[in-house]
Formats: structure tokens, sequence, C-alpha cells
């Protein structure tokens, strides 16, 4: 799967989860999924299942700890699939 | 007021369960030793400290402040069938609305005496550092309260060892308390989209447990606030469920923690079913 095929995707499983949807129409590999798209903290595990569910993936605790950014989540995804 | 908790109990069955399983709990839940060391101390300071702090304490929320639990009795006795004649690793989560919540459950849940006599009952808290630790004097005070301050924007590995430490204090018989949404509800309403699966986290490492959920309110309580309106008198409901999920990890994390915020909710709806103007 092309990198920017997962990249549209992950921002398709962000929307529920932002303050502003239109941020994520201006969010890059280097937009900060907690700081910049102001997602409640909480609500990453949503998104981690979401990826996994998804892109039939699994993401381990320390895996998913990692994943600050976009670019983050895809390069998580595209090492997996 | 429901309670879904068998109240038939054999003591020395009882007793003779309880030890097996406190065993079976205990080899499977394991902290390091400074963390042990550490709950150790600090429960036995809070015990010998507690006859000076905790009469003042409630001093200040039934004199000074005015504030009454509805069916006092009647609560503590539930509790007391519930929590006292059983130690399976018992969570009790709860709605927020005040800074001093935790401190009404445990006004509500028992008299001082009976704490006093049955100090594991006394629950352990987890307060936002960034809240409870500004001063000495709150540092003292928390530290007193048998709490273990979390810090919202620490490090997964100082949120693990806090749940650890939690997890590890239920196997043992101990009561913990926390605030499945995480922070007090904004609208004053349970805010069930905002649940923290941290709750589910602590009991899926559990082979045994159950969750004691409390909705709690101020009668004239809106909105969320630091301390609940003076002179009000505050409605208490507990129900004892078991929740479970077919999932596991952080699946199963949130299934657990889902259910157990959905009571809460439940509970909610029920008092304001009750409390209809």
């Amino acid at each position: 799967m092309e990198e920017k095929v997962i990249f549209e995707k992950v921002l398709e499983i962000l929307k529920p989860y932002v303050r502003e949807a239109e941020d994520l129409k201006t969010a890059t590999k280097e937009t900060d999924i907690l700081n910049d798209l102001k997602v409640n903290s909480s609500r990453l595990v949503d998104i981690i299942l979401a990826i996994e569910d998804e892109f039939d993936i699994e993401v381990s605790d320390d895996e998913a700890d990692e994943v600050q950014t976009i670019g983050d989540a895809v390069s998580l995804i595209t090492g997996k699939i | 007021m429901n309670s879904t908790h068998s109240l038939q109990i054999d003591p020395a069955a009882n007793s003779r369960v309880l030890s097996v399983m406190k065993q079976k709990n205990l080899q499977k839940i394991s902290v390091p030793f400074r963390i042990r060391f550490r709950c150790t101390i600090q429960k036995w300071i809070d015990w010998i400290c507690f006859p000076l702090l905790a009469p003042l304490i409630i001093f200040i929320l039934k004199y000074k402040r005015k504030n009454r639990i509805k069916d006092l009795k009647k609560v503590r006795m539930l509790f007391k069938r519930i929590a006292g004649e059983s130690n399976i690793p018992t969570l009790i989560c709860a709605n927020h609305l005040t800074k001093v919540d935790s401190i009404f459950i445990h006004y509500a849940f028992a008299s001082l005496p009976y704490y006093w006599r049955h100090f594991r009952l006394f629950s352990w808290n987890i307060p936002a550092k960034e809240n409870f630790w500004t001063s000495p004097l709150d540092r003292l005070v928390t530290y007193l309260g048998k709490c273990i301050p979390i810090v919202r924007t620490g490090t997964p590995e100082h949120h693990k060892e806090v749940l650890d430490t939690l997890r590890y204090l239920l196997a043992r018989g101990e009561l913990c308390t926390v605030f499945p949404e995480g922070g007090r509800s904004p609208n004053g309403r349970v805010d069930v989209q905002n649940v923290r699966y941290g709750v589910g986290t602590i009991l899926n490492g559990l082979p045994d447990y159950r969750v004691l959920c409390v909705y709690m309110r101020a009668e004239n309580q809106k909105e969320m606030t630091d301390m609940p309106p003076k002179g009000d008198t505050l409605y208490f409901d507990f129900k004892v469920i078991t929740p479970q999920s077919m999932q596991t990890g952080r699946r199963a994390e949130r299934d657990i923690s889902r259910t157990i915020i959905g009571k809460i909710k439940e509970m909610e709806d029920l008092y304001f079913e009750k409390h209809k103007p």
C-alpha cells in the first residue's frame, strides 16, 4: 500500500478525535497528534485500535507509546504491512 | 439504593477462600520492593496520624460547610456488608464533580472508628500531582490521606508504575478509588465519551475483582466545582459489578472501562429520573 494512501487513511481515523476538523486539512507527517491536533490523550488507545482494525496489524504497547506524529503512525503501519 | 451484591456470606468459609485467593493474587501481582516498602510505610504512618487528621477534616465538612450525606446509616451499612466482609479486590469507581469527592466517599462509607479498625477499607486515591502537590501542607495531607499522586502528563513508565501499584494494593485486599473520567465532569454530567482506559488496565491484570460503582451528587450541584455547595446534602448510590470482556489486552481494557462508565451513567440517569423538577 502506498504511503500516501496510508496517510489519508490515518487522517480519516483521526477525524472523530480531533478538536477542529479543519486542522486535518493542513496536517503533514510532522503534525503532532496530541499538541497540534489537540486530540485527548486518553483517545490515543482508540486511535491505535482503529489503526489495528483498519490495517489488520497488531501494535504493542511500546510501539504505541512511540507514536506522536502522523508520520510516526504512518511509519509504524508501513513497517507492519 | 440497590446493590447487586450477595449479602449471604459465611465468615469462616469466606476467610479460607480469601486466604487462598490472596496468596494466588499476590503470586501474580508483584511490584518492586521499593514500591511495596513505600506503600507499607505510608499506610502505617497514615494509620498513626489518622485520629489526628481525619476528625478535623470531617469537622470542617460537617460543621463548617454543613454538608450532609443522605441516608448515611444505610450507605454505611451497605458498604460494610459489601467491602467489610470480603477481601476480593475491590475498585471504587465514581463520578467526579468536586475536588473533594474522594473525601466525601470516605465520609459516606464508614465512621472514623470503623476505618481505624479496618484501615484497608480507607481507600487509596490517585490525585493529580498538578492539583494536590503544590504546597508542603498539600503534600502532607495528600500523603497522610493514602494518596499516590499521578502526573497526568507523565511518562508511560510513570503511569504504568502507578497502575501497577494500585493493582498490587487491590490484590492485597486494599480498597482503591479512581475516577474513570480522569478529571471532573465540566458540564456536571458523566461524560461517557471521555472515559480513561486506565481503570480497565488496573483490573485487566487481576485474576479476580469487582467494581463498586458510585454515583454521588450534591442536591444543588449544577456543574463541576472545587467544593460541593455549602449546606448541601449529598446523594449517594452504588452498585457492585464485575465487568468482563471476551477480548484481550487494550480491547479488554476498553470494554471494562466502558462497562464501568456506562453503569455510572445509568446511575446518573436514575438520579435525574428520581429528581425531576
